[in-house]
C-alpha cells in the first residue's frame, strides 16, 4: 500500500497537456477521473508540488493512508492536544487519595493503622496504589500487627479508601499448667457427670446455673484445701431452648440452576460497557472480580461471575407450613450441636396462625456438654500477713 | 504490486491484457504517444500500436499502465 498518495483536482486544462506533463516527468499515478472541465487523479504527495507549480487550479481532494492521519492530526492538533491534556488531568486526579475512611470501634486500633498506612504512603493527597501493592501492604500489616488484627480489607471507592478493621479478640484458653475449675457453660439439668481429676461439687439431676462450679480444681479434704490442681472431667446436661418459627404460605424459594455467566466488562466510571458476556437477569448471584486496573487507566477490565438461579413460588397449607416450621426450628437447633449431643424432647409451645403465616414456639430439651473450663483466681495476700 | 511478483516469479518479459474496456499492459518499456484514439508503447524490443476510441491513461506506473477506452486493434511491430 502506497502510504503517501494524495487525491488531487486539476481545473481548467486539457487532458492530453496533462498526460504528456505527467508522462514527460515520469510523474506516476492511478485512478484518473475526466470530468467536465476538470480531472481527478491519485499521486504521490512528493509530485504535488511540481503539478500545483504548473497548473494553478490544482487542489488537494483529499489525503489517504498515512497522510490522512497526518493531515487530520495537523487540522485538529488543538482539539487533540487539549483532549491528551484533559485525560492526563481526570488521570492523574482520579488516581490520587482525597479521601481515607478506617472503620473500627477500637479507636487505639484505628490510631495505630492509620500510622501504619501513612508510613506506606496511603494519605490524603498521595496516589492511589495498584491491586498488587495494596494486597503486599495489607500482608505486611498484618504480618506486623498479628496479636491485634484479624483481617484488614482496603477497598478503594472512586478517590477514597475505605479500610475495615477486624480486631483480633484472643480468647485465652487455660493452658495445661493452668489451674482451673469446671464450670457450667449454661443453665441445665446435670444428666451424666465423669471426674477424672478434682473434687465433684455438684450431682446428677441437680440443676446448675451458668458459671456455677461443677468440678473443682481444689482437692478437699475435711473441708479445707489441701491442694490445687486442674480439674478434669466431662459434664452433659439437659438444656432448655424456646425456639419461635414463622413460615408464611406463600414465599419464594431458589435453588441454584448450576448454570454460572462470565461478564467481561470495561468499568468506565461506573457505567458499564460489555466485552462479552452480557446477560441479563435479576435470577443470580453475582461474584465481581478484577481482571485489569492499572493506575495509568481510566478504566477497569471487570469479570462478573452470575451464578444463575430458578426461583420457586411456594404455596404451602396450613399442614405443609406447620411441617416446615418444625423443620426449620429442629435445623436451627443441630446445626449447633457436635456429634454426641442431641435433642432428647421438643414440644410445641404455641401456634399462632395468621392470614399469611404460621407461627410456632416450640419448647426443646437438648443433650449437651456444658463444662467450660475456669481459671481458679486466689486472693491477694493481705499486707502484714 | 501483486502482478508485479507474478511477472517476477514467473520471469515474464511482459504481458498485454485486453479487458472489457481497455487494456492493461505489464513491464512496457516506454509510452511514445497516446491520444484519445490511438497509443503507441514500446515493450522490450517491440512497438505496441493500440487503436480505439476514448482513450484515458487511468494508470500510470513504472511499470505498468492501464487504458480505458473501447480498444479496435492492437498490433506488435519488431523493431
Amino acid at each position: 500500500m502506497n502510504t503517501s498518495l494524495i487525491q488531487i483536482k486539476i481545473k481548467n486544462e486539457k487532458y492530453e497537456s496533462i498526460i504528456k506533463t505527467l508522462i514527460s516527468k515520469s510523474i506516476y499515478y492511478q485512478d484518473l477521473v475526466v470530468k467536465e472541465n476538470e480531472i481527478l487523479l491519485k499521486i504521490n504527495k512528493e509530485d504535488y508540488k511540481y503539478l500545483s507549480h504548473k497548473y494553478k487550479e490544482t487542489v488537494i481532494l483529499k489525503y489517504l493512508g498515512i497522510n490522512r492521519f497526518l493531515a487530520f492530526i495537523k487540522k485538529h492538533y488543538i482539539l487533540l492536544l487539549s483532549f491528551i491534556f484533559t485525560y492526563i488531568v481526570l488521570l492523574v486526579l482520579s488516581n490520587i487519595i482525597f479521601n481515607i475512611e478506617i472503620i473500627s470501634n477500637n479507636t487505639e486500633l484505628k490510631r495505630v493503622i492509620t500510622l501504619y498506612l501513612e508510613d506506606y504512603d496511603i494519605k490524603k493527597y498521595k496516589f492511589m496504589k495498584s491491586n498488587k501493592e495494596l494486597d503486599k501492604i495489607k500482608k505486611k500489616i498484618l504480618e506486623e500487627n498479628k496479636n491485634t488484627l484479624e483481617w484488614i480489607e482496603i477497598e478503594r471507592l472512586g478517590t477514597s479508601y475505605v479500610i475495615n478493621l477486624t480486631e483480633r479478640v484472643i480468647n485465652e484458653i487455660p493452658n495445661e499448667d493452668t489451674l482451673t475449675d469446671i464450670v457450667a457453660k449454661k443453665d441445665a439439668l446435670i444428666t451424666y457427670i465423669v471426674t477424672k481429676q478434682g473434687t465433684t461439687l455438684k450431682e446428677v439431676n441437680e440443676i446448675v446455673k451458668k458459671d456455677e462450679i461443677i468440678i473443682t480444681g481444689n482437692i478437699i479434704k475435711n473441708e479445707d484445701i489441701v491442694d490445687t490442681v486442674k480439674a478434669k472431667g466431662e459434664v452433659y446436661g439437659e438444656v432448655w431452648y424456646t425456639v419461635t418459627t414463622t413460615v408464611p404460605y406463600n414465599h419464594v424459594e431458589y435453588m441454584s440452576t448450576g448454570e454460572k455467566i462470565n461478564h467481561i466488562y470495561i468499568d468506565l466510571f461506573g457505567k458499564k460497557i460489555t466485552l462479552m458476556g452480557k446477560y441479563d437477569t435479576k435470577e443470580s448471584l453475582n461474584e465481581t472480580s478484577v481482571l485489569i486496573d492499572k493506575p495509568y487507566l481510566f478504566f477497569k477490565v471487570m469479570k462478573e461471575e452470575k451464578n444463575l438461579y430458578k426461583y420457586v413460588q411456594k404455596n404451602l397449607t396450613e399442614d405443609e407450613a406447620y411441617e416446615e416450621a418444625l423443620k426449620r426450628s429442629d435445623k436451627s437447633i443441630t446445626d449447633k450441636l457436635n456429634k454426641d449431643e442431641y435433642i432428647i424432647d421438643k414440644k410445641v409451645l404455641k401456634i399462632n396462625k395468621y392470614s399469611s403465616k404460621i407461627e410456632l414456639e416450640i419448647f426443646y430439651k437438648v443433650y449437651e456438654n456444658i463444662a467450660s473450663e475456669k481459671e481458679i483466681t486466689f486472693p491477694e495476700p493481705e499486707e502484714g500477713e | 504490486m501483486l502482478n508485479n511478483l507474478t511477472t517476477f516469479l514467473g520471469n515474464e518479459d511482459y504481458r498485454i491484457s485486453i479487458l472489457n474496456n481497455g487494456i492493461h499492459i505489464l513491464n512496457y518499456k516506454s509510452i511514445v504517444d497516446i491520444t484519445e484514439t490511438e497509443a503507441l508503447i514500446k515493450i522490450d524490443k517491440k512497438l505496441i500500436k493500440i487503436t480505439g476510441n476514448n482513450f484515458r491513461l487511468t494508470k500510470l506506473d513504472k511499470k505498468e499502465l492501464l487504458i480505458y477506452g473501447q480498444v479496435k486493434k492492437v498490433s506488435v511491430n519488431e523493431h
